[in-house]
């Protein structure tokens, strides 16, 4: 297994090479490479190819690929691709994806995306996704998503209902301004 | 002068003003003031001001474990 380092390149990766990018570079992870992306980095992620992403790293993760996302990185998802998210990431995760969403991160799920939440992350899902909220967790269902409210202290809006889903055991209670 | 945020996740500190819009995510400290439009989602910790000028955005106050609406909203709640 190889190991390069790069700052300010466009380039590939490919097989069991690992790459660690820094300041800006752009990189394309095809086949079971993986890639640690730091200082604004941005990875296409191919082939179960394994991103970590830090500082304000962007990832757009392919065919059952796996990102890891910290510091406030982006990540969009597609084909089976799972995101574990940690520190106000912002993950879209799209075509039977899965996400575990730690930290306050922000969830955009749609076609039948999987999405467990916890901290106090925030989600927002459509089109047959499934999702559960645990912990402080806040989730804003549209269309045909399924949601479960695990705990007595997350939120669940159902928009086609217009009703607020609290957990049995929920200390909330309901107020209008005014 | 508030800082203005539209589908963004961030936080607020200190004495800072901001209005979120769009599908916002606000998690508001201090002694920050957040206006909440459109669909956003403001969470208030610490003595922080949060007003909901929305009837589709939540403010969720932390504090006193309430659920803030704005009057016009359409919402109601259930315990499943």
């Amino acid at each position: 297994m190889s190991e390069r380092v790069v700052r300010d390149k466009n380039i590939e990766v490919r097989g069991d090479e690992t790459v660690e990018a820094y300041g800006n570079s752009v990189v394309n992870a095809y086949d079971n490479s993986t890639v640690h992306a730091h200082d604004n980095s941005e990875v296409i992620a191919h082939d179960n190819s394994t991103v970590d992403a830090y500082d304000n790293s962007e990832v757009i993760a392919y065919n059952d690929s796996e990102v890891y996302a910290y510091g406030s990185s982006t990540v969009e998802t597609y084909d089976k691709s799972r995101v574990i998210g940690y520190d106000k990431s912002k993950i879209s995760a799209r075509n039977n994806s899965k996400v575990y969403a730690h930290n306050d991160c922000m969830v955009f799920a749609v076609n039948n995306s999987t999405v467990k939440a916890y901290g106090g992350s925030i989600v927002y899902a459509w089109d047959d996704s499934i999702v559960y909220a645990f912990d402080e967790s806040v989730v804003k269902a549209h269309e045909r998503s399924i949601i479960g409210n695990k705990s007595p202290y997350a939120i669940v809006v159902d928009f086609r209902k217009m009703k607020i889903i609290l957990n049995p055991e929920s200390p909330f209670t309901l107020e209008k301004e005014g | 002068m508030s800082r203005v945020v539209r589908d963004e996740i961030t936080e607020v500190h200190g004495e800072e003003s901001v209005k979120a819009y769009g599908n916002s995510t606000v998690y508001a400290y201090d002694e920050s003031v957040v206006r909440a439009y459109d669909e956003s989602v403001v969470k208030a910790y610490d003595n922080s001001v949060v007003k909901n000028m929305s009837p589709h955005a939540i403010v969720v106050d932390t504090r006193n474990m309430k659920i803030v609406l704005n009057p016009n909203s359409p919402y109601t709640t259930t315990k499943e």
